[in-house]
């Protein structure tokens, strides 16, 4: 699979810890591996630039979090709020739209 | 570099408020270790980490820098002697019609170096700016700002203390 620039995967960083976390509750660790799993590999992030999303949304209020000790580590776990949730749906349709609008361009070419 | 080093470099980067820090320093170190486990490696998961400066200036606040550029502002103004420039600008090559920068301030201190602009934008109401700082050598990192209803003013933090920079204001839609 080709590499996603790391810039161009920035802009999108929001929209894919949202959906990461859809119906979830991971801490900063797992959702890494999620998105790493989930994307076969391609999106291979520094792994440092997840936990300024995850601060950054929530304090916007899309997403909750509270600490958690399990078999001796302590961590903290996130989950999408009702804003969050209301917001994922919006950014999906978004995107969406977005995706197909550039696939059409593409495939013409 | 043992986690312990990187934890420290990161402590002394971060640029946030005493409980922020110990949260994102305890979040880090959980990381770190989970990933040198799985990996068998410390060196590899602070590789794939990202160095303390990169982290560190991710988490870069605005409310900080509102602070310290309120103090540094204000030891500037008790100091009477200090070196600062106030000087009418007209916007900066690149800057879309949309934000005129006003006026252009540079204040420096021993503790912080920060750029203050005054601009105004008017026409197209967006949620953020983006700010570029342009250090000469055209540093890629981009701070979101809120704008406010009325005339704004962004402080902008440099994560490089005795150093000044330029900052260009721009509109992201």
């Amino acid at each position: 699979l080709p590499r996603i620039a790391r810039e161009e995967l920035k802009g999108h960083l929001d929209l894919l810890v949202l959906a990461s976390m859809d119906g979830r509750q991971l801490h900063g660790y797992a959702l890494i591996e999620e998105l790493r799993a989930r994307s076969s590999g391609t999106f291979d992030l520094p792994e440092g630039t997840v936990y300024p999303a995850l601060h950054r949304l929530e304090r916007a209020g899309l997403l909750s979090s509270r600490w958690s000790s399990e078999s001796g580590r302590r961590r903290r776990i996130y989950e999408l709020t009702r804003k969050g949730q209301e917001s994922l749906s919006e950014r999906r349709t978004a995107w969406r739209e977005f995706a197909q609008g550039v696939d059409l361009v593409v495939q013409q070419t | 570099v043992t986690i312990e080093e990187y934890l420290r470099e990161l402590r002394a980067a971060l640029r946030v408020g005493p409980l922020r820090k110990r949260r994102i320093l305890q979040e880090v170190e959980g990381h770190l270790r989970e990933a040198a486990h799985v990996e068998g490696s410390e060196d590899a998961a602070i590789k794939r980490f990202g160095t303390p400066d990169e982290v560190a200036s991710r988490f870069a606040p605005r409310r900080k820098s509102l602070v310290l550029a309120a103090l540094a502002t204000a030891a500037l103004g008790l100091a009477g002697g200090l070196a600062y420039s106030l000087t009418s600008a007209s916007p900066p090559h690149g800057v879309p019609a949309a934000i005129k920068v006003i006026r252009r301030q540079r204040v420096e201190s021993d503790v912080v170096s920060v750029d203050i602009g005054v601009v105004d934008a008017y026409g197209k109401r967006v949620p953020h700016a983006n700010i570029l700082p342009d250090d000469g050598n055209q540093k890629p990192d981009t701070y979101r700002v809120r704008l406010d209803h009325h005339k704004k003013i962004y402080i902008v933090p440099i994560p490089h203390p005795g150093r000044t920079m330029r900052v260009l204001f721009y509109f992201s839609s």
